[in-house]
């Protein structure tokens, strides 16, 4: 040991190792001299803030050394302990070398943490004994659950890309983020046309300004929160063909909840609509000859009256029948009978405004409905309509041709008329006088007469 | 040099499975030891102590690509380069890699390797003994980035540390 070597403390006179001027120890107290270095070396080692070493002790260079070594492991040992893993440890040997170990396993594992971070959880630690255990057990449980959120992303991703529906997610700022493969069946494009494009440049034209504007009306955080069930558009496709979609939003979040953009599911409703148009078409109109059925028609009747009393427009009816059409089916059949309906449906069509309503409300009964127009229009209508069938021809299957006339009743709606009803009473009545008058003739009711 | 004798190729480890049934592909550290410290002891008589450091750090580097080609490769990225390091040296009992630092983008690394096959359990000669390590490592860094890396070893078992610790830079860039 040190003071076996030599003498702890030669007697030098005045000066020491660091050139501050040293007390002398007296050379027969050893004693002394080894409480003064084991005092110096207990302080460094237990106290926070140590004195500096005793002047007395700095005349002996290998003390100083080792103080120095101590002291600079204490250093060490307490940057280590505050997480600073730089400082550097300048001396050899056991200690030195231990702490340089501890430094570097240390350092290793803040490079391992750092790699966790990002996304390597194959680091495992074998230095650390419980430690390790707790690291590797969360590595492993980052890596197990990594690997379950991948499979689960695997299967969403592939049920998504899978899909016949057409998935598509847009940011609030209204560009396409993602949409799935099925773009391609639905509308014809391939999904890099549309990723990283705003709705405004693939919506570009007129018939999706509806469309794009509701979505847009949805794209804030806020306004996510009362989304509409579904969209119904008609969107077109690359080749410039329509289909209707009906599109379902939902909000997109981020892993911490905040609404990040829209998710949408679009899909194709066409063979819906078509049956949807079937069914109205088969609810709303008359299967014999394709104009408007008594009920529907009663049903436009009683909004066009609301609407004339509520504007002032006039509103005017006609109410044909066929003139003694039992005796064309009873002589040429029922075939003729529905031939000759039909032709009044297509001709009669013809013969008004796109705003009047045709419709057949009874077996041989037709009427028509005009908005915003007087009697006398509506007179002029009638006689025009009146005269058309008389003049048509109908050429049967037979070779026979034959001809049919109508009787027409007139009525505008006087403003005691507060229901449809009451307009059509007064056309059936001028109706009524027709037939009796001999047929093929317009009759009408003027406000006075009624 | 047409007519070499030793040129080096992996298939000169020779096939120990059939060569030693018995004994099998272990052997005492020791032995391997004795060989690379008696080397060391005659190079440096002919060749002198700096010369017999670089042909030791070539004959690292030479093991090193050659490993790295056999027991490493593919690798796509620096963590699986790590990854792979770790465990082929530890499974083949060289010793523990660890990374202190790895940056790509300035070249520089920091890597440790305990229980060394050379030098771990050396007494202390106050010098770092592990050149051939340094050829190994640098052939390893250069295989996966292309790059021509210096490896020297700053803290050696044999200088009084518990590890082996190397410091890595790119000397050209490729």
């Amino acid at each position: 040991m040190l003071v076996h070597r030599r003498p702890l403390l030669p007697v030098c006179g005045q000066g020491g190792g660091t050139g501050v001027s040293a007390q002398p120890v007296p050379e027969d107290d050893g004693t002394r001299a080894l409480d003064l270095a084991v005092a110096a070396l207990d302080d460094l080692i237990r106290n926070r803030f140590p004195k500096n070493l005793p002047e007395a002790l700095q005349v002996h260079p290998e003390f100083v050394q080792l103080y120095a070594n101590i002291k600079e492991l204490r250093e060490v040992v307490a940057a280590i302990t505050a997480g600073d893993l730089s400082r550097r440890v300048t001396q050899k040997g056991f200690c030195a070398g231990s702490l340089r170990s501890l430094q570097s396993k240390l350092r290793h594992l803040t490079w391992q943490t750092q790699m966790i971070a990002a996304g390597d959880f194959s680091q495992r630690v074998d230095f650390l004994g419980e430690f390790s255990t707790a690291f590797n057990s969360m590595t492993a449980a980052l890596a197990k659950a990594k690997a379950d959120l991948e499979d689960s992303e695997r299967r969403y991703r592939l049920l998504a890309e899978n899909v016949r529906d057409m998935i598509i997610t847009l940011g609030f700022d209204g560009q396409v983020m993602w949409v799935s493969p099925s773009i391609g069946g639905l509308l014809g494009y391939t999904q890099e046309e549309w990723v990283g494009h705003t709705i405004d440049e693939i919506f570009a034209y007129p018939s999706a300004q509806t469309y794009k504007e509701t979505l847009k009306r949805y794209m804030t955080p806020d306004n996510t929160a009362n989304l509409p069930p579904t969209l119904e558009a008609q969107l077109v496709r690359k080749d410039g063909s329509t289909v209707w979609t009906e599109t379902s939003l939902s909000a997109l979040t981020d892993g911490e909840g905040n609404r990040t953009g829209l998710v949408g599911v679009v899909r194709d409703i066409s063979d819906r609509k078509r049956i949807q148009d079937d069914l109205y078409r088969l609810a709303t109109t008359d299967a014999l000859t394709g104009a408007l059925n008594r009920r529907h028609f009663w049903q436009l009747s009683n909004q066009e009256v609301q609407r004339s009393i509520r504007y002032g427009h006039p509103l005017s009816l006609i109410i044909m029948d066929v003139d003694h059409f039992k005796s064309f089916n009873d002589t040429y059949g029922h075939a003729a009978g529905d031939l000759v309906l039909r032709t009044l449906a297509q001709v009669g069509q013809k013969c008004i405004r796109a705003t009047d309503v045709l419709a057949r409300i009874g077996g041989e009964e037709f009427t028509v409905l005009l908005p915003s127009v007087c009697l006398d229009g509506a007179i002029s209508v009638a006689e025009r309509l009146r005269r058309t069938f008389e003049e048509l021809r109908i050429r049967l299957d037979s070779g026979e041709t034959i001809s049919f006339t109508v009787s027409a009743g007139v009525a505008e709606r006087t403003p005691a008329d507060r229901t449809f009803e009451d307009l059509f009473r007064a056309a059936d009545t001028a109706l009524y006088e027709a037939k009796n008058g001999g047929r093929n003739r317009i009759c009408f009711r003027r406000a006075e007469d009624r | 040099m047409p007519d070499r004798k030793y040129a080096f190729s992996w298939e000169l480890l020779g096939d120990i499975d059939l060569g030693r049934p018995n004994l099998g592909p272990l052997l005492r550290l020791e032995l391997y030891r004795l060989m690379q410290f008696t080397f060391r002891d005659v190079l440096e008589r002919h060749y002198g102590s700096d010369m017999t450091d670089q042909l030791f750090r070539e004959a690292g580097w030479l093991a090193g690509k050659a490993f790295y080609d056999h027991q490493i490769a593919p690798v796509e990225s620096l963590n699986e380069l790590v990854r792979k390091t770790q465990e082929a040296l530890r499974t083949l009992q060289m010793g523990i890699l660890r990374v202190e630092e790895a940056d790509l983008n300035t070249g520089k690394f920091v890597l440790t390797v305990e229980e060394d096959l050379d030098c771990s359990g050396l007494p202390e000669l106050d010098f770092e003994t592990c050149k051939y390590d340094e050829g190994f490592l640098s052939a390893i860094l250069e295989s996966f980035t292309g790059n021509r890396y210096e490896v020297r070893e700053v803290e050696c078992w044999c200088t009084g540390g518990r590890s082996c610790r190397f410091a890595a830079k790119v000397v050209e860039q490729v």
